[in-house]
């Protein structure tokens, strides 16, 4: 019953706004109207072929007048009542959907696929917009029931006759796989980021003439994803076909030693040294690792090549090392800026009460920069996410392969089905350290 | 400022650099020649389709096209809901700039496809809808960071709505608008690459067929020619940035 107090507020406030309505949620319903006048649905005979648009006027149905009256609510009534209108506009929208593909399927071959068109993506945009609008206005319980409509659809099984569900179940084994691989593709590129950036990071801002270490990470990011695929090819199949593995560890081992020799004598020879080395570990430990979280066994080979221990020139190596190359990036850039935003008086105040550069480092600079270490972290784990999808090209799979082999094929449906997995993947990835950042501030205290 | 009197302009040495390449583009002879020592093994070690030059220009007009139609919408947008008579929306585009940013290129390219067709078209379509979020977002915030001291100002001098845009907000906002406009224009050359995926042209065509055959000497021409088109793209961007914020240079 608290629920229901501020009620009457609302509606007196309603009366005395209803001549100026929110201009977002007029937006909205004048998105739901256009796409009430565009076709929804599209039947193939087949999941390439070429269909016929069907809008919602075609059957025989109240929910699309019901959909037009709830829309005009929406543009009208105020506070809490426009979030309750829109979870009920969802539900019906999802039942029309539901509707719509069950009739236009029922007198149909097996073979034939409905498939979402400009009408339903309008609506879902409208529906988007509406939310946020409600959401706005009131974050009271109205706003839970754009979920709730979600929750019950999705218990209905509404969905279910549309073509990118029928394309996962009829591709449900391979998808888990290909998820499992998109998640240890992206997740090894962001840890193996994090432990080379963080380290940059620390170096590029500890004195003013090492900024280009962020040129270089900066220059890196310029090149496209699928040149730098393709420009770590040839290499990575050449290093493999050529070098043992216990050459190459061999080498790792003699050339932490060597650079700590060359530092002291050049620093831009033991750069020079540090390069190429750097990104055959960063090869090795990259194709391991993913080994290691994702479906593909681990295998190492001692006294062979380096193809053996699964190190190719296609597949999971070059893509995890262009990743890695990819997500330093953002580390590298936050963790310089954290360190630098530090401000000078709390680092006086530090070394006043004793500390020794050590101590500052750790109790005092590191957890001041932390937040935006993690926000750092964030923008890597995005940008990889999203880049992963190329990674199908060069065979390392992951839900790239859907988008691929759907647009190769001419089966949109089969792009939804690697899409919308991967965006829902970056948004609760965004969602997560979004929070933990939050959480992150609050006990850091800025 | 004496430097600007006696050096040529700043923009001569990227323009300079622009020809160059297209001049190292149009020597098709030459790559086939160095591609056949480093890849003996392949079968047709360049593409033999397009010109090297062809693809690369393609590219270019694809990139140029959806970078056009970017700034054409993304500046006015910004500008529309950070007045009072849009304000109502900018929390709405705040959000869907910062969603958007989530979705991943190639699903964007690929999904537009049913919207806009199979062909150049369609890529450019798509890869304006992908660079409108850098412009939109930067142009946002450049807005929004304005200091108000100077605005009210500004107002107290008598200038009107207009006025106050043109010659206050914007010149002091464009710093922050150019370097959207440059990672946007960036980033759409890079997701330009996958456009063939879509039916699109430019230098992603070798690498793509490359891949498909495992001819590495496609790939490689292709990955070559575009990684240098996007880091001359972002150097002459940047150095144009330089040339209309000269009251930046601090000397």
């Amino acid at each position: 019953m608290r629920g229901s107090s501020p009620e009457p507020r609302a509606q007196g406030k309603t009366r005395s706004a209803s001549l100026n309505p929110s201009p977002v949620a007029l937006l909205a319903a004048g998105l739901g109207f256009l796409a009430l006048l565009l076709p929804w649905l599209e039947l193939k005979p087949s999941r390439i072929a070429v269909g016929e648009s069907f809008g919602v006027w075609g059957w025989p149905s109240v929910w699309p007048w019901v959909l037009l009256t709830l829309w005009f609510g929406i543009a009208l009534v105020r506070g809490h009542w426009r979030g309750l209108l829109l979870g009920m506009t969802l539900l019906v929208w999802g039942l029309l959907v539901g509707q719509g593909a069950a009739a236009l399927l029922s007198n149909q071959p097996e073979s034939a696929r409905v498939s979402a068109t400009a009408g339903f993506w309008l609506s879902l945009l409208a529906l988007y917009v509406g939310y946020f609008a409600a959401y706005c206005e009131s974050r009271g319980w109205a706003v839970l029931s754009a979920p709730l409509a979600l929750t019950v659809l999705l218990l209905l099984g509404v969905f279910n006759l549309l073509g990118p569900v029928l394309e996962f179940q009829s591709w449900r084994n391979q998808f888990a796989t290909e998820l499992w691989r998109h998640l240890s593709l992206s997740s090894s590129a962001v840890i193996l980021a994090i432990a080379v950036g963080v380290p940059l990071g620390v170096f590029a801002a500890s004195s003013t003439r090492y900024g280009w270490v962020l040129g270089a990470m900066g220059f890196l990011q310029t090149i496209p994803s699928l040149a730098l695929f393709g420009l770590l090819l040839p290499l990575l199949a050449g290093v493999s076909q050529a070098m043992h593995l216990e050459v190459a560890l061999a080498l790792l081992g003699v050339g932490v030693f060597a650079f700590r020799w060359l530092w002291a004598l050049s620093g831009g020879l033991a750069v020079l040294l540090v390069l190429p080395l750097g990104l055959l570990a960063l090869a090795i430990a990259g194709v391991w690792l993913n080994n290691l979280l994702g479906p593909d066994p681990l295998r190492i080979a001692l006294l062979a090549p380096l193809q053996e221990s699964g190190i190719r020139g296609i597949g999971a190596a070059p893509a995890v090392l262009a990743l890695t190359l990819y997500a330093l990036l953002p580390v590298v850039l936050n963790v310089y800026t954290g360190l630098r935003s530090v401000p000078e008086a709390v680092k006086d105040a530090g070394r006043g009460m004793g500390m020794s550069p050590a101590q500052l480092f750790w109790r005092v600079e590191l957890p001041l920069a932390l937040p935006l270490m993690l926000e750092g972290i964030r923008g890597a784990a995005l940008l990889t996410i999203g880049i992963t999808t190329v990674a199908a090209l060069i065979g390392a799979g992951g839900l790239g392969y859907f988008v691929l082999r759907g647009a190769e094929g001419g089966a949109p449906d089969m792009v939804l089905l690697g899409a919308v997995p991967i965006i829902a993947l970056a948004l609760l990835v965004d969602l997560a350290l979004r929070f933990a950042g939050g959480l992150l501030r609050r006990r850091v205290g800025t | 400022m004496s430097w600007r009197e006696k050096s040529p302009h700043p923009l001569l040495v990227p323009l300079v650099g622009w020809g160059l390449v297209l001049v190292l583009f149009a020597q098709q002879s030459f790559w086939q020649g160095l591609l056949s020592t480093l890849f003996p093994s392949a079968r047709s070690p360049i593409f033999e389709r397009e010109t090297l030059l062809n693809l690369a220009l393609q590219h270019l007009a694809i990139t140029a096209g959806a970078g056009a139609l970017v700034i054409l919408v993304g500046l006015p947008l910004a500008i529309f809901v950070t007045r009072p008579a849009g304000a109502a929306f900018r929390p709405l585009a705040e959000n869907i700039v910062a969603v958007g940013q989530t979705f991943p290129p190639v699903a964007v390219l690929v999904l537009a496809l049913p919207f806009f067709g199979f062909g150049s078209a369609g890529a450019v379509m798509a890869l304006f809808l992908y660079g409108l979020l850098p412009v939109v977002r930067n142009s946002l915030e450049a807005f929004a960071s304005l200091p108000s001291d100077v605005l009210d100002a500004a107002r107290g001098m008598g200038y009107s709505r207009p006025q106050l845009l043109w010659r206050v907000e914007l010149p002091l906002a464009l710093p922050v608008i150019l370097a959207g406009i440059r990672t946007s224009l960036v980033l759409i050359l890079a997701t330009a690459t996958v456009a063939p995926l879509v039916g699109g042209g430019g230098l992603g065509v070798p690498i793509i067929a490359g891949l498909a055959v495992s001819n590495l000497a496609f790939v490689v021409q292709g990955a070559f020619g575009v990684a240098l088109l996007a880091l001359l793209l972002d150097w002459t961007l940047g150095r144009l940035e330089l040339t209309l914020t000269p009251w930046r240079n601090g000397r």
